[in-house]
């Protein structure tokens, strides 16, 4: 009996469902988290009747043919880039990317990864770094007697240092944009990875033509919607329930067989 | 010998793979760009007379076969993305997707770029301009728009057309799974209007309340011709019982 197995790949596609929604409910106070969703596809088609072969020696045509569909898969887990809302901090070292971008990290692999979460703080030498300690690139080290510290929308960094009247440029603030965002790999904690589906980062200043600004104390907050989220819950909820009522309402047709004397 | 229970089961075998059609229509209820399915009965009449030539009028058995299914080709309900690559379509045609095994269609407008700049579905196969060729966006073209006739633009000026075909019998497209369509006939011709709607997809046209109220249809018309079966196995054997007695 194929529509029980059928009905089966509906209810797992519907727990995949259930499990992204959850994800975005539990990070939707997470800073710079993307809501993902799950994308469903048609599995294989097994054919009766091939469309298209004939139905006679004289040539007919079947004009459409007998296909039973096999179910569904998961086809993909997307993220979904929209701008999070910005919501102030009044932290110096909180920044936050209005527009398209990443900030680059660098792990202690070696390796840079890309965040939208920018809250920053200064390592013990003065180095910026994330909420982890990594140093945010290229690393930019804000002199230990600076008094006040701005960053402005094309993320250089202006130190205010006693004695001085201008404020002294210590470095400039790059941030990353890709071909394909939805190619990057969420590693946790915030950080993505490249990848050859994401393409090369392409590291500019903020403010220049495609690139995102940045914004001094502020955050950016998750872009995760509590009452899309909610809805989209309900929904996986009764379509996981319909494609129950398919599993037994097909037991109930073969307990029927069975008991047929 | 006539053989009523037979022409039952043939009932039973066709309600059970019509079960199946539903179970797949409900299981794709969220797949976007899916078309419903449904199975179409037909009789299948046995001649009387064993011979060359049957009698007209002299009509046998009828059994149900499930000769086809068929694809219902209204459109899914359009819902808002704001993802600029989610690309609809209002009217019936069919974007052209790039695959391995050659040119193939969907409704899924569910599109994404790849690391080089192609515009590709979601299992990376390349979507198809006007001219046959994948639509490949630079890495400055940051601002990306679609007109409704499938013109794709951006900041920079035009990047191409979409193709978008549409086909006279689009039943005949036969269905492969992964939201694609392959058409035995040569490629489709292009769509007048296409139709093609920015930041938004087309879900399937699934109807939950249809496929229910079906399935318990279904249920019960199938418990009725068990409980016939069932029956007629009983007057049989009564009847046989009967005939020996009488001996």
């Amino acid at each position: 009996m194929r529509a029980l197995q059928i009905a089966g790949t509906g209810m797992m596609a519907q727990q995949t469902n259930v499990e992204v929604i959850s994800n975005n409910i539990a990070n939707m106070g997470t800073t710079g988290y993307k809501r993902r969703r799950a994308e469903f596809q048609d599995l294989i088609y097994q054919n009766l009747r091939r469309v298209g072969s004939q139905s006679s020696d004289t040539g007919s045509i079947l004009p459409s043919g007998a296909q039973i569909g096999l179910g569904v898969k998961t086809g993909a887990i997307y993220r979904i880039g929209e701008q999070g809302s910005l919501s102030q901090t009044e932290n110096r070292f909180d920044l936050a990317i209005r527009g398209n971008g990443f900030f680059p990290v660098q792990l202690p692999s070696g390796e840079v990864a890309y965040t939208r979460d920018g809250t920053f703080g200064l390592s013990p030498e003065g180095v910026i770094v994330t909420a982890e300690g990594f140093p945010v690139q290229p690393g930019i080290t804000v002199p230990a007697a600076a008094r006040d510290v701005t960053i402005n929308a094309a993320g250089e960094v202006l130190a205010k240092l006693d004695g001085q009247v201008a404020p002294q440029n210590v470095g400039q603030i790059q941030i990353a944009i890709f071909a394909n965002e939805g190619g990057l790999e969420a590693v946790g904690d915030n950080l993505l990875l490249a990848t050859p589906g994401s393409g090369q980062a392409q590291l500019a200043a903020p403010g220049q033509p495609g690139y995102g600004q940045v914004m001094q104390g502020f955050i950016e907050t998750s872009n995760v919607n509590a009452v899309q989220e909610i809805t989209s819950l309900i929904t996986a909820q009764r379509a996981y329930e319909m494609n129950s009522k398919v599993i037994s309402a097909t037991d109930e047709m073969l307990s029927t067989l069975a008991r047929l004397r | 010998m006539d053989s009523p229970g037979y022409i039952m089961l043939s009932r039973l075998g066709a309600q059970l793979r019509s079960t199946q059609v539903l179970a797949n229509n409900l299981a794709n209820a969220d797949t976007p760009g899916f078309r419903a399915e449904r199975a179409v009965f037909a009789e299948f009449l046995q001649p009387r007379a064993v011979g060359n030539a049957a009698p007209p009028g002299d009509r046998g058995a009828a059994y149900a076969i499930d000769r086809a299914t068929w694809r219902d080709t209204a459109g899914g309900a359009i819902s808002t993305t704001g993802n600029p690559f989610d690309l609809a379509l209002q009217g019936d045609g069919f974007f052209a997707v790039e695959t391995p095994r050659g040119e193939r269609y969907t409704r899924a407008g569910r599109f994404a770029l790849a690391g080089d700049g192609k515009l590709t579905d979601a299992d990376g196969n390349a979507v198809l301009g006007t001219g046959g060729q994948p639509i490949v966006l630079g890495p400055n073209d940051t601002r990306v728009e679609v007109l409704g006739d499938g013109t794709v633009r951006s900041e920079n000026g035009p990047v191409g057309q979409l193709r978008v075909v549409r086909f006279d019998d689009p039943q005949k497209l036969r269905a492969e799974g992964a939201r694609l369509y392959a058409s035995d006939d040569g490629p489709g011709a292009p769509a007048e209007r296409p139709g093609v709607v920015q930041g938004a997809v087309e879900n399937s046209n699934v109807r939950p309340v249809a496929e229910i109220t079906n399935l318990t249809a279904q249920t019960r018309e199938f418990q009725f011709a068990a409980q016939f079966v069932e029956r007629e196995g009983e007057r049989l054997s009564s009847a046989v019982e009967r005939i020996l007695r009488r001996r």
